[in-house]
């Protein structure tokens, strides 16, 4: 509780400092608009619609990317962990492909898909599909003999059983870090693919508001792509203590 | 009748022999203890009955039949329990009977009974971090009690709980083995353990490995460890053990 009550303490300061700062003219409010003029803005924007619009243009481009690396980046990582053959076909290709800097796909992703929802989807997916593969493979493959050998010798005959019944679960707090690195790297290429006007969404009203010289827009759809990140993280850190409650003990 | 025949079974690491033309015959509901110096490939044994590892010479049969691969009769308590750790004491029970596909209903009941056996009441849904080391190894064998095996196979399974706990274990693994009559072959360093267990005991060369020397150990049940008898047992046991060291000296030096 002491700790909670810390953590909404130190939120609070840095809203006032950002507030002070411009109000004291320690720094030009034209450049950085007092927190209250950001925070006005969200009523307004609301009010006409424009924020609501776009953050569902933004969750759409999410769940387009981020939903489909998961679904290929998982069985992937399942796949390149168990089997030698494909890990070794694999392994190269995606070392080469991974540092590529996802923004570097947005104008292949623009002229492949037009100005549409998918071409966002299509960085994100870039962005968000590595660190779960990565992290997918590391746990998989570090998935103990053992537990291996035992479900053997208690029955298990199938490559299906073995990954659904020992190495799935087994690997999952691998799992699930890919996919919180996955999460933040997917919100970052949402914004980056979508100020390049690839579908709209909070990223092109950045770029808007930059056009019409708006900076207290600005910083307001700044603070809700944080109060986005920190939420989805939290949500995540939530439902992974739930699913890896058998865990509490075995890091410490 | 020989529930485990081994014959001439010679086993390679690369070019390390560690097991050479062993033989050795585990009967029906035999208590079998097996002990010897370590790396003396005690645990391969066990690995090569239960299936994990088929890469080797010579032929073991199990009730007449030659061994292919893993043997559903055939259970194996690991040394260090190697209970899967994200499922709860119940979930790991029921493992073997999930694969199986039996049935929910039936696989809780088979379960349940297999945890009260092993006096786990209680604990079903405590995940193996919350136990402690016996708790583990009740647990890890209740697991493969399920699977209703002939055979179990024990490497060294007491090795890792105190001393007090592993005297507590030993008798209720006497008791639980009276009432399945199963045929136990079990690999231990405890010299104790292997005279206060065993029908019999096997004492293993150092690498590679055979059949050193052979004791039937008739004293009846329950048996006291301080007792004439076992501390004489213990004694002969030992006395083979420090031949065996001795022999290894010997070798270092004529190395030298």
């Amino acid at each position: 509780m002491r700790r909670k009550t810390l953590n909404i303490i130190g939120l609070l300061l840095f809203f006032l400092l950002w507030q002070l700062i411009p109000m004291v003219g320690l720094v030009n409010p034209d450049y950085l608009p007092p927190f209250s003029d950001a925070i006005m803005k969200i009523p307004t924007e609301i009010g006409k619609g424009t924020l609501q619009a776009a953050l569902l243009e933004s969750l759409l481009h999410y769940a387009i990317g981020f939903g489909g690396a998961l679904l290929l980046a998982i069985p992937l990582g399942v796949a390149m962990g168990r089997f030698r053959v494909i890990e070794s076909l694999l392994y190269p290709v995606e070392e080469m492909v991974r540092p590529i800097p996802p923004i570097a796909w947005i104008p292949v992703a623009i002229i492949w898909f037009g100005y549409t929802p998918w071409a966002a989807g299509f960085i994100i997916f870039i962005g968000a599909f590595f660190p779960t593969l990565i992290n997918t493979y590391d746990g998989v493959r570090g998935v103990s003999r053992t537990d291996i050998e035992a479900a053997i010798t208690l029955g298990v005959r199938d490559e299906l059983t073995m990954i659904r019944k020992i190495v799935l679960p087994a690997s999952l707090p691998n799992i699930f870090t890919g996919v919180r690195v996955s999460n933040a790297a997917a919100w970052m290429c949402l914004v980056a693919g979508e100020m390049f006007g690839a579908g709209g969404g909070m990223g092109l009203e950045l770029t808007l508001s930059r056009n019409y010289m708006d900076m207290a827009r600005i910083f307001a759809y700044m603070l809700i792509l944080g109060v986005i990140g920190l939420s989805s993280d939290i949500g995540f850190r939530r439902y992974e203590s739930k699913v890896l409650r058998w865990r509490k003990g075995v890091v410490a | 009748m020989s529930k485990i025949v081994v014959r001439d079974l010679t086993k390679r690491f690369g070019d390390l022999l560690v097991i050479k033309d062993l033989s050795f015959d585990v009967k029906e509901r035999e208590l079998l203890c097996m002990v010897g110096p370590s790396g003396c490939g005690k645990s391969t044994i066990l690995r090569i009955l239960v299936g994990l590892d088929t890469d080797y010479e010579g032929e073991v049969m199990i009730d007449d039949e030659p061994l292919t691969g893993h043997n559903p009769k055939i259970g194996l308590v690991f040394q260090e329990h190697a209970l899967f750790m994200w499922r709860t004491v119940l979930g790991n029970v029921e493992f073997g009977l999930e694969v199986k596909g039996v049935d929910k209903k039936r696989r809780r009941e088979i379960s349940m009974d297999a945890i009260r056996m092993v006096g786990l009441e209680g604990f079903e849904n405590c995940y193996p971090h919350e136990l402690s080391g016996g708790m583990k190894q009740r647990a890890a064998l209740a697991r493969v009690l399920v699977n209703d095996p002939e055979i179990l196979l024990m490497d060294e399974p007491f090795a890792a709980v105190d001393a007090q706990t592993r005297n507590i274990l030993q008798e209720e693994l006497i008791d639980l083995w009276h009432r399945t009559g199963n045929t136990i072959l079990f690999v231990t360093h405890s010299i104790d353990e292997a005279v206060y267990l065993g029908d019999r005991i096997i004492v293993l060369d150092r690498r590679p490995t055979r059949v050193r020397a052979t004791f039937d150990n008739t004293i009846p049940r329950p048996r006291d460890r301080t007792s004439a008898p076992c501390v004489e047992l213990r004694r002969k046991i030992l006395g083979v053990l420090k031949e065996i060291r001795a022999g290894v000296k010997e070798d270092f030096t004529t190395f030298k």
